[in-house]
């Protein structure tokens, strides 16, 4: 038979299958999507677990779009996870032509304080006017609330941050967030921050399924509020304090202290606060925008730090 | 337990053609560093390759000797995240020079690389066939390496169905 039509068959494809693997492993999304049409045998190489492991792996920003460890992932999640990551930038590209993008409508019907996405794009978290904080599943078809931290409180969730545990091989992370009462002129409110951990809930299977969490400190702050801005990494927090008619203060505080007692918290407070551009760097670095200029602290010891003073 | 670099080494090709080769060229791969070790005694007969041609086994060669020296990956077939990191980086220009031989070479090379097992060697030719893959219309895929269409007209339609925002791109 291939003396009949030797010029017709193809090498590439009298090639071992871990070979194409091999070949395939080496394409982008889009290549792979092409080499996928052209006969059988490609489109059986391009459905290969190895495949979309190699291209996710490649991936930099991996961490973020994976909430469990890679090997536990079927060959069809991390294909759709590559596929919606290439398609959301081809859906930036047509926003800018002008064309309508993919959109999604969430329907509440409670007051809404915050939203915050959770880095990987699947959980969408929404504090309520009720001191309660709702996830909602963005993969799931029919998009409701779950509970992640009860209401049951007249007061109200004004600030959130989060931290994600990025060496854990399971989606974890750290939730802070203040709580204040609402109504009441905001000089006599009762502020309260708040860190839970937060973790993937897998079902049977190893899949994850939701969130859950635990309440790891409950402090003050030591300034009574409001806070405007909140950001945490790792041990520490820092809050700034935004007074209308009053100065702005920074606090920085280390959470992990697992006290009982507010007034074991230590604060140390940061001169020169400008009311944004607050950020906690990973190796100890604080930054923000003071009136005129921007402010780095290398590294903030706590241990310098006044004693919380209430 | 390693011998003189300066040890000579017989191969023959499935064609008849032999090569006398410094020893630490051929243990680029891996299958004949093996066969080696299983050697006690030093042997006139030459070493059989019956998968590989003269020609290939010649272009094989020159990059051995090229790399000789160089650390061999390890043999530990589960790739780490730094070697997976390393691997998707661009072909060195010395073999993207090396590598620049027509499509039938370039599959030969890939095979005695594979049949061999000179990791790096494999390496850059499915890097270079992906390379050929890359920007092209499955057509134009179709044509370059001589595949049949084998799929029925709905099945076609399908699969391109199933990724339709990425068509025309």
């Amino acid at each position: 038979m291939s003396q009949v039509t030797p010029r017709l068959e193809s090498v590439l494809l009298s090639f071992p299958t871990e070979l194409l693997v091999e070949v395939v492993k080496n394409l982008t999304c889009l290549d792979i999507l092409h080499a996928r049409v052209t006969c059988k045998r490609l489109y059986e190489v391009t459905k290969s677990l190895l495949v979309w492991r190699h291209v996710v792996a490649q991936e930099p920003r991996q961490r973020l779009w994976l909430e469990r460890p890679i090997n536990t992932y079927t060959s069809e999640e991390l294909e759709g996870l590559a596929l919606r990551r290439l398609s959301v930038e081809f859906g930036y590209d047509n926003l800018i032509k002008g064309a309508q993008p993919h959109q999604r409508t969430i329907s509440v019907s409670y007051d809404i304080g915050r939203t915050k996405l959770v880095p990987g794009g699947r959980w969408l978290l929404v504090t309520t006017l009720r001191g309660g904080i709702f996830y909602y599943d963005l993969d799931c078809e029919d998009v409701g609330p779950n509970v992640l931290i009860p209401e049951g409180s007249t007061q109200c969730i004004m600030r959130i941050a989060i931290d994600v545990d990025v060496s854990s091989p399971y989606l974890k992370f750290n939730l802070a967030f203040w709580v204040s009462r609402y109504c009441p002129p905001i000089n006599n409110a009762n502020p309260c921050l708040n860190v839970w951990e937060i973790r993937l809930l897998l079902d049977d299977t190893g899949r994850g399924i939701g969130l859950e969490g635990n309440c790891r400190a409950k402090f003050s702050g030591g300034f009574h509020g409001p806070y405007s801005n909140i950001v945490l990494c790792g041990k520490y927090i820092a809050h700034g304090v935004d007074r209308p008619l009053t100065e702005r203060i920074l606090g920085f505080s280390p959470w992990t202290m697992d006290h009982e007692y507010d007034r074991s918290y230590y604060c140390r407070q940061i001169p020169g606060f400008g009311g944004h551009g607050l950020a906690l760097l990973p190796n100890g670095q604080l930054f923000f925008l003071a009136e005129s200029h921007a402010v780095l602290y290398p590294r903030v010891s706590t241990a310098s730090g006044e004693p919380l003073k209430l | 337990m390693a011998a003189p670099a300066t040890q000579q080494i017989k191969i023959r090709c499935n064609d008849e053609k032999e090569f006398t080769v410094d020893r630490d060229v051929l243990e680029r791969s891996v299958l004949i560093k093996n066969m080696l070790e299983d050697v006690t005694e030093q042997q006139d007969a030459p070493i059989p390759l019956p998968n590989v041609s003269g020609p290939v086994m010649a272009k094989v060669l020159e990059y051995c000797t090229h790399h000789r020296g160089e650390p061999l990956p390890s043999a530990d077939t589960e790739q780490s995240q730094d070697e997976t990191r390393k691997r998707t980086t661009d072909i060195s220009e010395w073999d993207q020079k090396f590598i620049t031989v027509d499509q039938e070479m370039l599959f030969e090379i890939i095979l005695a690389a594979n049949y061999l097992d000179i990791k790096s060697l494999l390496d850059v030719g499915c890097k270079t066939v992906a390379n050929m893959i890359k920007g092209k219309t499955p057509e134009e895929i179709r044509k370059l390496f001589n595949i049949v269409n084998d799929f029925t007209p709905e099945e076609e339609a399908q699969i391109k169905k199933e990724n339709e925002w990425a068509e025309d791109r």
